[in-house]
């Protein structure tokens, strides 16, 4: 497996993605069928809805090496509030289709969208408490797309209608503006496709060694690595 | 615990679509630990739907618009089910428009959920639809 885009938004607050550099993945851009919402950086070097008050969706240039990847990242919810945003896969550029997962109140959800049509294809009900931060993997394969929360396989769909690689990226479907205190943001955004070797799951994870400043577990993390290698 | 059940689609409100179509069994509320996925197409007029919840929960009952699959493992022979059961489920899921000429050539509960599951999307399988229970 390969990192193909990693992202720890880390720049000045206010940022628009468009104009801020991944750690990799190449280039933010703003999906056309969200002309009016921008996703910025927050006060806290996280990824959040910036005060435009539409739905938003980005993704990165990067190309992953198979349409099976998966997305990973930390959703961080400061409160129970929109805008909400979460992970979308195998994102056509030229039209409003792709996968998407999110928390909306009380309920984590995984969806199907398709030329703006959409399908909730599975759910998982879970109240969470102000400033939760869940580690969210949106796994995206041919036989099955699933959700994990903290480790925890949550959500299985079979469906399979979009089957091109796409693209990676974000989607935050509200009309709500965002600020730096308030609603869900997002943090260490890692795209991982099945091309190339096999790696650890722990650099897999965190997606390489750029990202060591923002993980904790440092020591355990490179012995493992340096087992594989 | 993990149940099936095949529901109506129904229009449902949506923060961000404003309607959405969902499957009934969807619009309940379902406690916290539940799991549910489903398969449906959103102009469709049924889907096949499987909740999970290792705590449990109350199904649903006396709602027309949701037809609960009985209580039994994936790989119980549909020939150990009382007959009664499996022809009202038979009758439940003709009015809703699903073919059922087919349900006597199948073997187990197993190939009775792939056979409806395959009727909305023939990437279906039950062993990757939902979560484990």
């Amino acid at each position: 497996m390969g990192v193909f885009a990693q992202d720890s938004f880390t720049d000045t607050a206010g940022t628009d993605l468009i104009s801020h550099t991944p750690e990799a993945g190449g280039t933010w851009t703003r999906h056309g069928s969200y002309t009016g919402g921008r996703l910025g950086i927050s006060n806290a070097n996280r990824m959040r809805p910036l005060a435009n008050g539409a739905a938003d969706l980005y993704y990165l240039s990067a190309d992953p090496g198979t349409a099976e990847y998966d997305i990973e990242y930390d959703d961080v919810m400061l409160t129970n509030a929109n805008p909400r945003p979460g992970a979308a896969a195998r994102i056509d550029t030229g039209a409003n289709t792709m996968y998407f997962c999110r928390y909306s109140t009380g309920v984590w959800e995984l969806f199907k969208l398709v030329s703006g049509t959409a399908t909730q294809l599975g759910t998982f009900n879970q109240s969470r408490a102000d400033n939760d931060v869940t580690a969210v993997k949106l796994e995206i394969r041919d036989a099955a797309k699933k959700v994990y929360l903290n480790g925890v396989e949550r959500i299985s769909s079979t469906d399979n209608a979009i089957t091109a690689a796409g693209k990676a990226g974000i989607r935050e479907g509200s009309a709500t503006n965002g600020s730096d205190t308030g609603g869900i943001h997002m943090d260490n955004f890692v795209a991982t496709d099945l091309a190339g070797a096999a790696g650890h799951p722990a650099v897999r994870r965190f997606g390489g060694f750029s990202s060591i400043r923002s993980f904790a577990g440092l020591r355990v993390w490179m012995t493992g690595a340096l087992q594989y290698g | 615990m993990r149940r099936y059940f095949v529901s109506r689609v129904v229009d449902a409100p949506d923060p961000e679509f404003g309607t959405l179509r969902l499957p009934k069994i969807a619009t309940r509320n379902w406690p916290e630990e539940t799991s549910i996925a489903h398969v449906y197409t959103p102009a469709g007029d049924w889907a096949l739907s499987v909740v999970t919840n290792p705590l449990g929960f109350v199904v649903p009952g006396n709602d027309p618009d949701i037809d609960p699959f009985p209580d039994v493992s994936l790989d119980i022979k549909l020939s150990a089910i009382q007959k009664v059961t499996l022809d009202a489920l038979k009758a439940r899921l003709s009015a809703r428009g699903i073919d059922t000429s087919a349900f006597n050539n199948l073997d187990a509960v197993r190939d009775l959920i792939r056979h409806i599951g395959r009727l909305q999307d023939s990437n279906f399988h039950e062993d990757r639809f939902g979560v484990a229970g």
